[in-house]
């Protein structure tokens, strides 16, 4: 227990201390109150709007994320398919894809569709959100609608308040599912609302608060006050307003898991039926959806000046172009993964252990330890870059340019996520097994190694392939932290790429190129996960 | 009142073949046979949950074809219970009542199965013996002019089983409601029902 | 595949990956030279190999972001020597970092910078590599003669024949941005303010940066061929020598024309720069006397798309690059005026442009 409380101790540090520094620094620059300052945001350019757009865009994409994704849940979830564990992969693939990718590849869709850039700019962005999040939506709900016993829904057909299909969705399943549709619904307003890159590309002209923050950092806790205080001040009002936002939606999600957890829901293995023409046009439909802007980046990239051409590709992978090549790019974001995961998998597990264990004994303590595992999602990954900076400018600057500084970012972000998947299949987990195995004399670590790891092995792999996936698409965080060093990550690169004046139409093909690879490899990675995730779990995250 | 005539039924296998049945106003009818001997199939073409591959099926001399299971009059008590999980005692039992039914009878069936007081009870607290009369009253305040039981008593211990099986037919005989029970256990049925019908060889076991 | 395999195989890619990355050097490591530059910085990997094999310097290269990035990250870890060599900053940021102390004196032979390279600033604590003036480029199939003539003059853009179709960049954000909205404020004086509101008034498009600003709004740029083209702008803040840089990437022609009001463009100039916290001058010295001689730096046109510092540097005449390129008559504004003046200028444009 003692090892555990010093993880515990050691990761709430590891969130917190930046958060601190970075804060104190931003407030010693600072003058004006943060009320004040966001007073004023709408009197002046560089905030005018933010808040109210950040808002707007994380309802409104909720509410078309789950328009789009509950009759996609229902439709995959309810009957049974060929191939049902490739296009449950299929539909999560987009939730793990890199933002900037994402972006590129709605570009490229809505290329041939003016009105999308202009007045229709806000939609873009909504169908791009949903496009993202979809996969929530089904994780969340599809694992309960393929499993819950049918005599449920039979029983209530025979039943005067469930003769119809709309009483038998309003009484049984509306109430049965929507703890689950809260849920990604609440993650979903938590994801629209941090978004970043999707924001920068798909409607420039607006900004929502991370815009805004990203504009400012380079300035913000500068200790010159002309250079630095408007900025400091703009990141720390911005911040406070998205970590208030934020807790809360972790809070209300956190208590919609617990409330799922108390209702036990009879469920058998395969509850699936057959499906109609109907549904199987929709899947087919919605898995269009999910490959076009993917298809649209790959035919993109093999087009310069709208002709056809490999230029891009082999610039890519030659070198020359840029200061790192794509290929060594690539292979500095799979390190980066790899790393990620070597600590992101441990520490999440012991959280997710640490967690499971208090929550019978002291549940306030387990849902405080719940919610500081997710804070990371919740601070803006300028305020933890700006938190490692100073943190290590005043302790050992040398460090600042080690390789490994900006895996820091990425196990800040991925480590909430192994806990979100291992814990509920922790909770799953029948005692008597590890007991039986205690009685029959096996001291503890054994028993982790040769019991408990190898039953907790398809969340295990999940939740590695979901850090891999993640760190290789991380741009938020890596980008901040990132120019300290001379190693980049792939997304940045893409990103440098695409900021430089592109005359010459070669860069940004070979930016696109690295992002086809990239898009292929999580792929790849994402699909071989979900063979290993039988029908009916994973609903909890 | 009800009459099942030739209904043959194959999944992959031939389950039922050219089975007749035939159950009579107030009469409570035990279906027995081992597992896989087709006794739930039998109920779920009665209700209309299933069809059958051939045969016909006459309740109050109406042919219960194209009527779907929400128009037949039929209820059911399934064997895993299906009590909704999400509402209390009370709710479960109001799922049964009809729009604009009298709330009180919840109130009257709960004290009809014996379980006096129990309208707030959430279900996973409910024991083996009580869930079951839960899932008895709802089937039951919905006032179904037939009601068929799947094997609702095989999870039960002995002396369980026992008593609520002569609970279940009081009630049943109470209410005046024919029934037809489906179990694979020969004593239970002999306790609950007036008839056995045997359905391994369709022959009927004349009651001791 | 087994779960031992699994974790063995994992350990095993880890491993050669931390070997592939490998750690940076510190400051004691004197051969090797540590700078930072802004993203597009375009000397590239061989180029800096064959410095490297010239002079036994070794050099690692941070990318920053822009020219204000460069500076602030080397203001923030001034105190943790962390790079020698500052590329980048421009004569917009010069007085701040100036009278931050942030340089000392780098040794090199300043004699054969142009004048234009040292109009600004001519001393030792930042050297010149490259210079280019920012201005407004404009469509020439919009401006027909007819409807739409040339633009005079700045307040020819508050007027409805620009409305919506003029885009400017961020000055908080982007560094033409900036340098435009320097020129505008010593241009207009008392009216900055209000020439701005006024533009703010008729829909001017205000990017984050200016590839934004460029490739997706402006109609006369590359960035019809790129995918979310929008093409909205007619006229757009860039550099006056962009459409040589169009042309010559666009087979000899294009319709961006750069307009040339005396006074209301912003001549940059971008400079080497030695941290003062450094001891690697010697090094630092031999990059910069590589970076301003003859044969590199008469490659910035190509390189870094700039004009080039050294006197008698000049645009190629290959493709139209020096044909369709105009060099202005600048604002004049020196760097100690516009430390003074910048916060004020910044936050009356936020205000007026709200």
């Amino acid at each position: 227990m003692r090892v555990r409380a010093v993880f515990v101790m050691a990761w709430t540090c590891a969130v917190l201390v930046p958060l601190i520094l970075a804060w104190g620094e931003l407030s010693s620059v600072a003058e004006r109150s943060i009320w004040d300052t966001l007073s004023s945001f709408e009197d002046k350019f560089q905030t005018q709007g933010a808040i109210g757009f950040t808002f707007q865009v994380a309802a409104l994409s909720t509410l078309l994320t789950l328009a789009l994704g509950i009759p996609l849940a229902w439709n995959l979830g309810r009957y049974r398919w060929p191939g049902h564990a490739f296009l449950r992969g299929l539909f999560t693939v987009p939730f793990v894809m890199p933002s900037i990718l994402v972006a590129m590849g709605f570009l490229a869709l809505f290329d041939a569709w003016p009105i999308m850039r202009r007045e229709g700019a806000l939609w873009a962005l909504l169908i791009a959100h949903a496009w993202f999040n979809l996969a929530l939506v089904v994780r969340f709900c599809e694992p309960l609608l393929a499993t819950l016993d049918p005599e449920l829904e039979e029983a209530a057909r025979l039943l005067p308040h469930g003769e119809t299909r709309w009483q038998r969705m309003r009484n049984l399943w509306a109430p049965l599912m929507w703890p689950s549709v809260a849920a990604a619904g609440a993650m979903t307003f938590l994801f629209s609302f941090t978004s970043f890159a999707l924001v920068r590309w798909l409607t420039p002209g607006q900004r929502n608060l991370e815009v805004v923050m990203a504009n400012q950092s380079d300035w913000a806790g500068i200790q010159i006050p002309e250079l630095g205080r408007a900025p400091s001040e703009i990141v720390m009002a911005a911040s406070m307003v998205q970590m208030l936002t934020i807790l809360t939606s972790l809070a209300l999600i956190s208590w919609l898991q617990s409330k799922r957890m108390r209702m036990v829901t009879p469920t058998i293995e395969d509850a699936r039926s057959s499906g109609s023409g109907w549904s199987a046009l929709h899947l087919m439909l919605m898995a269009g959806f999910v490959l076009a802007p993917l298809v649209a980046l790959t035919f993109s990239s093999f087009q310069i000046r709208g002709e056809w051409s490999l230029a891009g590709w082999e610039a890519a992978f030659a070198g020359s172009r840029t200061g790192i090549g794509v290929s060594e790019a690539l292979r500095s974001s799979i390190g980066y993964a790899l790393l990620t995961l070597a600590i992101a998998l441990p520490l999440g597990y012991i959280l997710a252990d640490t967690i499971q264990r208090v929550e019978q004994t002291r549940p306030r303590l387990a849902m405080a330890i719940d919610l500081l595992a997710m804070l990371p999602l919740a601070i803006s990954a300028v305020i933890i870059g700006l938190g490692v900076l100073i943190g290590l400018l005043r302790t050992e600057p040398a460090l600042l340019r080690e390789w490994w500084i900006p895996a820091y970012g990425h196990v800040m972000l991925t480590t909430p996520f192994v806990v979100r998947i291992l814990l509920p299949a922790m909770r799953g987990l029948d005692p008597d097994f590890e007991n039986s195995a205690a009685l029959l004399g096996a001291r503890p670590f054994r028993r982790l190694v040769s019991i408990r790891l190898p039953l907790l092995r398809g969340s295990l792999i999940v939740s590695g392939c979901f850090v891999l996936a993640i760190s290789l698409g991380e741009f938020g965080a890596s980008w901040v932290v990132i120019r300290f060093t001379e190693w980049t990550t792939l997304p940045v690169l893409i990103d440098e790429l695409l900021g430089r004046p592109g005359f010459d139409p070669v860069p940004r093909a070979a930016a696109q190129a690295g992002g086809v690879v990239l898009l292929g490899l999580t792929m790849v990675l994402f699909m071989a996960v979900e063979r290993f995730r039988p029908l009916g779990r994973g609903g909890d995250f | 009142m009800l009459e099942l005539r030739g209904i043959c039924k194959a999944f992959d296998n031939p389950v039922l073949t050219d089975f007749d049945l035939d159950v009579g106003e107030g009469e409570i009818v035990a279906l027995l046979g081992p597992s896989g001997s087709g006794k739930s199939t039998v109920l779920r073409i009665i209700t209309g949950l299933e069809t059958a591959d051939a045969g016909s099926v006459t309740f109050q001399g109406r042919d219960l074809a194209d009527i779907p299971p929400e128009g037949r009059g039929i209820g059911m008590v399934f064997q895993r219970l299906a009590l909704f999980p999400h509402l209390d005692v009370a709710g479960n039992l109001r799922f049964g009542l009809a729009r604009d039914g009298d709330e009180s009878r919840i109130d009257e069936m709960l004290d009809l199965v014996g379980l006096d007081g129990f309208g707030g009870r959430r279900i996973e607290t409910l024991s083996g013996g009580e869930a079951q009369r839960v899932a008895l009253a709802r089937s039951l305040i919905a006032e179904p002019r037939m009601l068929l039981l799947d094997e609702p008593l095989s999870s039960l211990d002995a002396d369980l089983k026992e008593s609520l099986a002569d609970e279940v037919r009081r009630v049943l005989k109470t209410l005046g409601i024919p029934a037809i029970h489906v179990t694979h256990d020969g004593a239970l049925a002999a306790r609950l029902a007036d008839r056995i019908v045997h359905l391994a060889s369709a022959r009927e076991l004349a009651k001791e | 595949m087994k779960a031992r395999t699994l974790m063995v195989s994992l350990l095993m890619m880890m491993t050669a990956f931390a070997g592939c990355l490998g750690s940076e050097s510190t400051s004691e490591d004197s051969n090797v030279l540590r700078i930072i530059s802004y993203d597009a910085f375009g000397i590239s990997d061989e180029m800096l190999s064959s410095f490297t094999n010239e002079t036994g310097i070794d050099v690692e290269l941070t990318r920053a972001g822009d020219a204000g990035g460069v500076l602030a990250t080397a203001l923030q870890t001034r105190e943790g020597d962390l790079y020698d060599l500052v590329l980048g900053i421009d004569n917009s940021y010069l007085g701040a970092a100036l009278a931050a102390d942030l340089f000392q004196p780098l040794d090199v032979d300043r004699s054969g910078l142009s004048a234009r390279a040292i109009v600004s600033y001519d001393g030792n604590l930042a050297i010149p590599f490259d210079a280019g003036s920012v201005c407004l480029n404009y469509d020439s199939t919009y401006v027909d003669g007819e409807n739409v003539t040339v633009p005079e003059s700045l307040w020819d853009f508050t007027t409805s024949n620009w409305t919506g179709k003029v885009a400017v960049e961020n000055p908080r954000t982007s560094s033409p941005g900036r340098a435009f909205m320097i020129a505008t404020a010593t241009h207009l004086g008392e009216d900055y303010d209000d020439w701005w509101a006024a533009m703010n008034a008729n829909d001017v498009i205000v990017s984050d940066g200016w590839t934004e600003a460029y490739e997706v709004h402006y109609s006369a740029g590359y960035g019809v061929w790129n995918d979310g083209f929008i093409g909205d702008a007619r006229a757009v803040v860039s550099y006056c020598h962009s459409p040589g840089v169009e042309a010559y990437f666009g087979d000899n022609w294009t319709n961006s024309v750069a307009l040339d009001i005396p006074g209301a463009s912003f001549g940059q100039i971008e400079y080497a720069a030695l941290l003062a916290g450094s001891k690697n001058g010697e090094a630092a010295k031999a990059f910069v006397e590589w970076l301003i001689s003859e044969e590199i730096n008469a490659q910035m046109p190509m390189l870094n798309l700039m004009y080039p510092a050294i006197a008698g540097g000049e645009l190629p005449e290959d493709a139209g690059y020096r044909w369709h390129s105009v060099v202005p008559t600048d604002a004049v504004v020196s760097p100690a005026e516009i430390d003074a003046n910048i916060a004020d200028w910044l936050d009356t444009w936020d205000t007026s442009m709200a």
